[in-house]
């Protein structure tokens, strides 16, 4: 216990330490009322502090990737620059659509590629197939974030991180189950964040960068490990409860009820995705 | 006529000088070869040492009297790990370590070798593992030679030999196994 317990203090205070500083810019560039310059900015903060995390993680950040899963600070960090494209008021909805299409299947097809046992046919249908869901859980999320701007999607992002990682420690691989450890650090530090600062948006950028570190651990998780696809897809559609808080029934409701409510749907979906993996490999003996 | 006779004879004498001094090709006979690992086991306190081998091992040894003409090259089917027990496998061939889906095959291909004593050679080859290609060099005992059971002419070799994970790319969990990784190779061959 008090192994996990000190991995999850050394891999997660500093990166939630560095998303916090990188969201207090954001703060500040937004009392400066320079939005489009905060709302970038606050894809930076989760992007680099996941890449914090994911150094001391891997004990690695290379600009040129050699391993499938050097790839996701690079994809968070590509994420966040390109976010300006999800900043720009000016842009068409179906632009920003096409673009959020063509990353997603670029950011899987990356992971995919140096994959042997897997055809290009098939990794091809894949990278589309993944390509497209990624694409629509990020314009599910980022219209999510743009009409709620309470702590709720951070929060469920953060819960969803968390059994992510430990549904990848049962998939067999402890470095990918650390990473989105990581991943769930910065989402908590983003929770405290919005707690503290109401009001505060993830649309516009942060939600390219969580979704693309969501999807980039499970297609690591999937293809390179053992966690069941069935597992993984729960846990990539879990984070998109908040919607039900849109329905009349639940408007009418008190704000911390239906956001309790979403709450325990996300975990409920993000359970089923790790007990799909349980069901499927066991639970891990450990100790070995 | 006697000119031809003479150029045939020549070419003969050269044929047969060529086979008597041609080196040998050796098939590595994975029955009887072997690839032993050690890695202490952080995770108990380092107090044990994890053991494992590869089963399926392929590859060809070219043994000529001049040690300078001879090669080695070895493929190790990174899948084939065992450790014994079968979550730490899965866990071993996992992005974690190996990331065996991604690199399939462990590859040994020798550039150098020299003898410095009676059946033992230094031999400088580049191991790929991981992805990772580094030149290592090790020094190698020839075990012995001759005809087996089933009258096949076999040699056998072996060595030991110490590598950093983190030099071909594991740099992760360094508070579950260490660095360092010994290696015992083993590799009996049966000539073509």
């Amino acid at each position: 216990m008090a192994f996990f317990l000190k991995s999850a203090l050394t891999l997660g205070l500093p990166p939630a330490l560095v998303t916090f500083v990188g969201l207090l810019l954001a703060w500040l560039m937004a009392r400066q009322e320079r939005w489009f310059l905060s709302r970038w900015l606050t894809g930076f903060a989760i992007a680099v502090g996941y890449a914090t995390g994911h150094r001391l993680a891997t004990g690695t950040l290379p600009l040129l990737p050699s391993s499938a899963e050097h790839w996701l600070p690079l994809s968070a960090m590509m994420a966040a620059f390109l976010g300006i494209l999800e900043s720009l008021p000016s842009i068409p909805r179906f632009w920003r659509w096409l673009w959020r299409l063509l990353f997603g299947i670029a950011a899987v097809t990356v992971l995919l590629l140096p994959l042997p046992s897997l055809p290009p046919t098939g990794k091809a249908i894949w990278s589309v197939g993944l390509g497209v869901l990624m694409a629509a859980v990020w314009t599910g999320l980022n219209g999510l974030a743009g009409r709620v701007t309470d702590a709720s999607l951070p929060i469920a992002l953060a819960i969803t991180a968390a059994i992510n990682s430990a549904a990848l420690l049962i998939a067999h691989t402890a470095t990918v189950s650390q990473l989105s450890g990581v991943l769930a650090a910065a989402m908590g530090s983003t929770c405290a964040f919005v707690l503290w600062q109401r009001r505060w948006s993830l649309a516009g950028g942060a939600t390219g960068v969580m979704v693309t570190l969501l999807f980039g651990t499970g297609v690591n998780g999937a293809f390179y490990a053992d966690l069941p696809i069935a597992s993984a897809l729960f846990l990539w559609l879990a984070p998109l409860t908040g919607w039900l808080r849109e329905h009349p029934f639940l408007q009418a409701w008190h704000p911390i009820a239906s956001i309790a409510l979403q709450l325990v749907a996300t975990t409920l979906l993000a359970a089923i995705g790790l007990s799909i993996a349980i069901w499927q490999l066991g639970r891990p003996t450990g100790g070995y | 006529m006697r000119r031809r006779i003479l150029l045939s004879l020549l070419a003969s004498l050269w044929v047969l000088a060529s086979l008597g001094f041609a080196a040998d090709t050796y098939e590595v006979d994975p029955a009887h070869s072997f690839v032993i690992f050690r890695c202490r086991n952080v995770a108990q306190a380092g107090a044990v040492f994890a053991y494992g081998r590869f089963t399926d091992i392929k590859g060809t040894l070219v043994v000529d009297k001049d040690p300078a003409k001879s090669s080695v090259a070895l493929t190790i089917n990174a899948d084939s790990l065992d450790t014994g027990v079968p979550d730490r496998d899965k866990h071993l061939k996992s992005p974690d370590f190996l990331n065996t889906k991604q690199f399939p095959t462990i590859t040994f291909k020798s550039r150098s070798i020299q003898a410095i004593g009676k059946n033992r050679y230094r031999v400088t080859g580049d191991l790929t593992l991981h992805g990772v290609t580094r030149t290592i060099t090790v020094t190698v005992t020839k075990v012995g030679e001759g005809k087996n059971i089933k009258g096949m002419q076999v040699i056998g070799f072996e060595t030991t030999f110490t590598i950093r994970r983190s030099d071909f790319g594991m740099k992760g969990l360094m508070n579950i196994a260490d660095d360092r990784v010994e290696l015992m190779v083993a590799i009996l061959g049966i000539r073509k």
